[in-house]
């Protein structure tokens, strides 16, 4: 498999999102949006996206209608009342850069497999303790999610945890306190097995060069960004106009 | 730790050609010390692998096949250590988050990984005791056929049960001066029966499938009947006994069969910790107060009974002496009684106990299935997993065997 | 075999390189310790973000450097792994850990009304950093309870931008305040001997009652 390799990841991602906010045509985006789904699916990763965009999209979509579509009925800067409809589409605009911005955030950061992040890491510059606290960071992620599960597994098998909302909500922080302790206490345990095993130069090792960056596709990558930006720009500053 | 210089030496012992020396003892005998100061002493050569497994791994990777990586520094293993991960039950794993495999799994693979660093020596500090008989067997056989040159130290609270007979020191002839005081009082028994009064009722389940998303298929067609008792829980890592203690204990809904209480179909996820109550075996995921007094009091809840099984609960488990301290500050075979009391503590009819003597010595694991044999006797139906065949024979339960996902001897109740 | 001499554990350098590697161990666990808080609060539809509670934490055990790490790392991941709106938000974080040592270092999490005004001062920090970002890039509304207070402003004829600050100082605080109880709360729960380990926080000017030895070997 040949992958954009990293600083053309980054900085493709970089001018795509600006492209996207640069943009003001709610068609031009929702143009955008639709290629950048495609891109999603073609990486496997639009379940993963359709998650985010139920969860956060729908709701953020639904706000923003009601607060410049019903509250304000008007766009930032009109007056109160005096454009419904103005209101609306920025609405739109506003819930359809967010859709393609967090797309291709997504694209540069998902796309990849795992075992390349160590390499991904290093082709972004970070080096030595940064380089270690960035790949340890994400590594460790899963481990505690695992937890924060054996830790509300624990209250609930206790018949601790309340059925309320609002009550499970005031027990918040108890479950928060073995979680925290765990990670101070791992923390600790694994700075003394680093220094045993010299982990921290081996961890240096997996970053070793890899033959599955691929130039052409980083060029490619670039290319697509920088048409998107030109685009934008000349839709914004009315070259091509719907 | 002040070590007795004129005491037989564990690398003597080990140079002998025995690939692995035991140092023996009970709980707080300083044996973590000298195995630690051992470690120290031989400056380029000795890892050390500690209790809490989950911690002895790198933090850095993100799946198993990684983690050997990372240590080994090749994707081509030696011919053993490719072997071994065979054997060890490690190939299915490699795609897997290390922080997300069982304990025994975890050990095995801390295990393996140390050796990638040609250690002169390891030292396994009771590691070893969340694997299952079978694992054991394979770990033991790599590091007496594969192991690092100077050998393996081991504390091991199991190592009686041990497949192999390994020669043991004891820790009292290698350390100088008197024992240093245990942290908490000694189990006292007798006391239970008058504060915990109960008549659990019987459970049956059908045909139970449960598991999660990622892996469905956990507990298949499970069928059990339990009447009020002990049993004596036992299977493989990764046989769903955990999983069926959520599935009883209301914490996980399953997929299909069906569950009946004295008779009467049951919801049991309706009511999470209502009638079965399941205490984890790792102790740091369960204390949730800032006191020891606290946490037994958070299950009992409030009122003259409450107060009476909490003081009972406390001196039964030799806790009276630290009921104001911070559970989690202390050390982790005291931390696994906590938890387990503060369990205990809970007024549900069914306990589930995952591992309650992990960490345990062999005299205070005794005693501990004494004390849950008391619970049983007050009339509360109690199902205890464990990997240590001495704990079910002092548990004298009836023996429930688990494999993928089904019981394999289900013998009913004998009562 | 003679043993070799081991290095004095108690001097200086070695408890210098020690608490450094354990500073260096605790930033990712302290980063997943945010993301998992984060993941709760989503799961449980609090009307609260928590989402600064370990940078909070680690500015008072390990000092800013660490903290500026934390608050990073953990907005990167939690944009990486759930919703990348927040990668825009980076300035907050930033904002607050260099809050929270300053502050810290005069004490201002010694006692809980001090914690509650440090948090108040921490969440108008955080809404008049995040008010621009709000405004411009996300039309005002970032969240349900926010957006409805920053529609009341609006409704009365404030700009945007407006709106966005007033409806962070109302709100944000209110969070704030929470995170940095907690954060106290949950360092007191750590064992003394896992803080010691820990150099260049605060925890000496906040936490008095703690017993650190400050010369203890790793």
């Amino acid at each position: 498999m040949r992958i954009v390799p990293p600083k053309q990841r980054l900085f493709a991602s970089a001018i795509g999102v600006l492209a996207a906010f640069i943009l003001e045509n709610w068609v031009a985006l929702a143009m955008a949006w639709g290629a950048v789904l495609l891109l999603l699916c073609i990486a496997g990763l639009l379940g993963r996206y359709l998650r985010f965009a139920v969860a956060v999209l729908v709701p953020l979509a639904v706000m923003l209608a009601l607060t410049w579509g019903l509250v304000t009925q008007a766009p930032p800067g009109a007056p109160l009342g005096s454009d419904r409809e103005g209101g609306i589409v920025f609405a739109a605009v506003v819930v359809l850069r967010v859709a393609v911005a967090a797309g291709i955030l997504q694209l540069c950061l998902l796309s990849l497999p795992s075992r390349l992040l160590p390499g991904m890491l290093r082709g972004w510059g970070l080096r030595g303790e940064y380089f270690v606290a960035a790949l340890g960071a994400y590594a460790v992620v899963p481990e505690i999610a695992l937890r924060m599960d054996q830790v509300v597994t624990a209250y609930r098998a206790r018949g601790l945890l309340p059925s309320g909302r609002w009550a499970a909500i005031c027990r918040l922080p108890r479950l928060l306190r073995p979680l925290f302790v765990w990670s101070i206490r791992a923390a600790v345990q694994r700075a003394d097995l680093w220094q045993q095993r010299a982990l921290l130069l081996r961890a240096e090792r997996l970053a070793a060069g890899t033959s599955e960056w691929s130039t052409a596709r980083g060029i490619l990558a670039i290319s697509a960004a920088l048409l998107f930006l030109v685009s934008a720009i000349a839709v914004r500053c009315k070259v091509f106009t719907w | 730790m002040p070590l007795d210089t004129s005491a037989p030496d564990p690398s003597a012992i080990l140079r002998e050609g025995h690939p692995l020396v035991a140092v023996d003892g009970p709980n707080f005998s300083g044996r973590t010390e000298f195995l630690k100061t051992f470690c120290a002493r031989l400056r380029e050569g000795h890892i050390y692998v500690g209790p809490e497994v989950y911690n002895a791994l790198s933090g850095l990777t993100s799946t198993v096949r990684q983690e050997i990586e990372l240590h080994y520094g090749d994707p081509l293993l030696p011919l053993h250590i490719s072997g071994a991960v065979r054997e060890l039950g490690l190939d299915s794993l490699l795609d897997q988050h290390p922080g997300t495999i069982s304990g025994g799994e975890q050990a095995c693979l801390s295990v393996l990984c140390g050796l990638a660093l040609l250690p002169k020596g390891i030292a396994i500090d009771c590691g070893l005791e969340q694997l299952d008989q079978v694992r054991l067997s394979q770990m033991l056989d790599l590091l007496g056929r594969n192991g690092p040159p100077d050998g393996a130290l081991v504390v091991d609270n199991r190592l009686h049960e041990w497949p192999i007979p390994v020669p043991a020191v004891p820790i009292s002839a290698l350390r100088r001066g008197p024992l240093p005081r245990p942290p908490a009082k000694p189990i006292e028994l007798g006391s239970l029966g008058s504060i915990m009064g109960c008549m659990a009722p019987s459970i049956r389940i059908d045909n139970l499938c449960a598991g999660y998303r990622r892996r469905p298929n956990i507990l298949r067609q499970l069928s059990l009947s339990l009447k009020p008792g002990i049993y004596s829980l036992s299977g493989p890592n990764g046989a769903g006994k955990s999983t069926l203690a959520k599935v009883l204990s209301g914490v996980l809904r399953p997929t299909a069969g069906a569950a009946s209480i004295n008779g009467k179909v049951a919801k049991l996820w309706r009511e999470p910790g209502r009638l079965v109550v399941f205490g984890l075996q790792n102790p740091d995921v369960s204390l949730f107060e800032i006191t020891v007094l606290d946490e037994l009091r958070a299950g009992a809840g409030t009122g003259p009974a409450a107060e009476r099984r909490v003081a009972g609960l406390a001196r039964a488990f030799g806790l009276t002496e630290i009921l104001t301290a911070n559970p989690l500050s202390l050390p982790f075979p005291i931390r696994k009684r906590v938890s387990l009391a503060a369990t205990l503590a809970c007024p549900a009819p069914w306990y589930f106990l995952d591992e309650p003597a992990l960490g345990a010595d062999r005299e205070t694991t005794a005693t501990l299935a004494e004390l849950i044999k008391e619970v049983a006797a007050a009339g509360h139906g109690v199902i205890a997993v464990s990997h240590s065949h001495f704990f079910h024979a002092s548990l004298a339960g009836i023996p429930l065997r688990m494999h993928e996902g089904r019981i394999q001897e289900e013998l009913g109740c004998r009562q | 075999m003679q043993p070799e001499q081991r290095p004095d554990p108690a001097s200086e350098e070695t408890f210098r390189a020690n608490s450094k590697l354990a500073t260096l161990a605790l930033i990712p666990s302290a980063v997943a310790f945010n993301v998992a808080v984060g993941l709760t609060v989503h799961v449980v539809k609090a009307p609260v973000y928590l989402d600064c509670i370990g940078v909070i934490a680690t500015v008072l055990m390990a000092g800013w450097r660490a903290g500026l790490l934390v608050g990073v790392l953990s907005f990167a991941i939690s944009a990486a792994i759930g919703n990348p709106q927040v990668i825009f938000f980076t300035g907050t974080p930033i904002a607050i850990t260099f809050y929270t040592y300053l502050l810290g270092k005069r004490g201002a999490f010694r006692t809980m009304p001090r914690t509650i005004v440090t948090g108040i001062g921490m969440g108008l920090l955080a809404g008049v950093i995040s008010a621009p970002v709000a405004a411009k890039l996300f039309g005002g509304v970032t969240s349900a309870g926010s957006s409805i207070v920053t529609s009341f402003f609006l409704a009365t004829g404030k700009s945007l931008l407006q709106s966005v600050a007033l409806s962070g100082t109302v709100c944000e605080p209110i969070d704030k305040v929470a995170q940095c109880l907690i954060a106290v709360w949950l360092v007191r729960s750590v064992p003394p001997d896992l803080l010691a380990r820990f150099r260049g926080g605060v925890l000496q000017q906040n936490l008095p009652g703690l017993d650190r030895d400050e010369n203890s070997p790793a």
